[in-house]
């Protein structure tokens, strides 16, 4: 029996041997990287909710690559624009085609990718990035926000520096408008959004920004520590907040508070308005006490939609769909606006420091990056280990929560404003 | 701490500026032109924050309020 004859028993094998040597390096990459995701997901470095199935999907939709039949092979060409071999066949997946959009290939892929009706009817539309923020509005307690109005606002403004400051570098690096916004985004650290605004302004990278983006905020966990401890020295994290009278906030305030302030941001951002929709209707159901809603969206909704955008983050991320000229680009702004949001969180947390006669810690301010709790719950574990009886978490949480709604307000402004400077 | 004049001073003002900026946004700017357009807009979208902020301030002073005129607990409980 000859080499080729047992590379033709596995395919998988035989489809390696027939790409570019940058692809088939491209591939084995993302198989090793798989693998890293599934590691320092079930070691608890990264996510592991979101981790542990992106990790698996990424490292077998680059293995199961195979030659799909001349049928496809004609579907898949007339989408992507790539051209089909000699004998008429494509290298391609039995899992996912993204950029099939016409409606009789659409009817035809949706018969044979096991993953594509998920991807078409919810994930292409924004659908699961808005199941997502549905479970994030069930989690957050606005009474945090309420009782400090100003200081989570304030705190929550200044870490938006990384999304603000993100938007004009890219433009100067040779990004598209839309683009640039897209990738800007990530500063909000919030995966659904940045999913939302780069499937509505630059659907052709939406992949990639998705896959930097959550890659990235996978790491805000283990990276942000060492930024509060590099720019915020132990005296000032050990800071003990002042004690104030324990401010109880209604649900009906609470309440009346998401009704207003969603109906007000979807009045002005009508194109964010689904994700603001499913933002506010969550925390009006926690607030309106409608327990089988709460369940139901907190456990089967949040949960499912996480495992299946994990599982398609994953399985997007095969090598001939991922990798873009744009990518390295797209890594470095994703980095440098995750950066400058968390330098602008401190910046805000030390204004308030001074300003209040030295009496807020600034720790404070890394929580105003919204990445909901993870920020909150590292600003307070770097000071317990200051200082283990110092609480800050209640201060952390409001600008947390804070920190989704200004980010929902940056991704209406973006949406809406973005497309009107072209 | 001081008593508000009205229950509804607490809900009215945020929503009504928010509201003021949405109008601003989407109903006078569209109808001007040039720098009064771009003024307009940045006057606009700055006050639906400010909106809710004052929203979210005054029902966060109607709790405080709440809060300290609440009987002290009995120590002898």
């Amino acid at each position: 029996m000859h080499l080729s004859d047992v590379a033709n028993i596995f395919q998988g094998l035989s489809s390696f041997g027939h790409s570019t040597w940058l692809m088939i390096f491209a591939r084995i990459g993302l198989i090793i990287l798989g693998g890293v995701l599934v590691y320092y997901g079930r070691k608890g470095v990264l996510e592991p909710l979101l981790m542990i199935p992106m990790g698996l999907g990424m490292a077998m939709v680059n293995a199961g690559v195979l030659f799909l039949d001349p049928t496809t092979a004609a579907v898949i060409s007339r989408s992507t624009g790539e051209a089909v071999m000699a004998d008429g066949t494509i290298q391609g997946t039995l899992m996912l085609a993204p950029f099939v959009e016409r409606t009789d290939d659409l009817m035809y892929i949706l018969q044979i990718d096991f993953l594509q009706p998920i991807y078409t009817f919810a994930f292409s539309n924004g659908l699961i990035a808005c199941f997502v923020f549905m479970g994030i509005g069930v989690l957050l307690d606005v009474g945090f926000l309420l009782a400090r109005p100003f200081q989570s606002m304030f705190l929550a403004m200044c870490a938006e520096l990384g999304t603000v400051a993100t938007f004009p570098i890219a433009v100067a690096l040779g990004l598209t408008y839309n683009e640039a916004a897209s990738i800007a985004m990530v500063g909000g650290a919030d995966g659904p959004m940045v999913l939302f605004t780069s499937l509505k302004l630059a659907k052709h990278l939406f992949v990639p920004i998705t896959v930097v983006a959550y890659l990235y905020l996978g790491l805000t966990y283990g990276g942000y520590p060492y930024l509060i401890r590099f720019l915020i020295p132990a005296k000032l994290r050990a800071i003990r907040p002042v004690a104030r009278p324990v401010v109880k906030i209604t649900s009906g305030e609470k309440l009346a508070f998401a009704f207003v302030a969603g109906t007000v941001l979807c009045l002005l951002f009508p194109s964010a308005a689904p994700l603001l929709l499913s933002l506010f209707v969550g925390v009006a159901v926690r607030e309106a006490g409608l327990h089988y809603f709460t369940a139901m969206i907190e456990n089967t909704l949040l949960y499912g939609a996480t495992f299946f955008l994990g599982l398609l983050l994953g399985v997007l991320c095969e090598a001939s769909t991922i990798f873009n000229p744009k990518v390295l680009v797209l890594l470095v702004l994703g980095i440098i606006a995750l950066l400058l949001s968390g330098v602008g969180g401190i910046i805000g947390g030390y204004i308030l420091y001074f300003f209040s006669g030295r009496k807020v810690n600034p720790v404070i301010g890394i929580a105003g990056v919204s990445c909901v709790p993870s920020t909150a719950k590292v600003a307070q574990k770097e000071v317990t280990k200051v200082a283990p009886d110092v609480v800050i978490l209640p201060e952390a949480l409001g600008a947390n929560i804070s920190g989704v709604i200004t980010s929902a307000i940056l991704t209406g402004i973006f949406v809406s404003l973005v497309p009107l400077m072209q | 701490m001081k008593a508000w004049p009205h229950p509804l001073m607490t809900w009215l003002p945020g929503p009504a500026l928010a509201l003021a900026g949405v109008a601003v946004v989407r109903w006078l700017a569209p109808v001007c032109t040039g720098r009064t357009q771009a003024v307009l807009l940045i006057v606009g979208y700055l006050l639906v924050p400010l909106g809710l902020f004052l929203f979210a301030s005054r029902l966060g002073r109607r709790a405080a309020q709440r809060a300290a005129s609440a009987p002290a607990p009995d120590p002898r409980t």
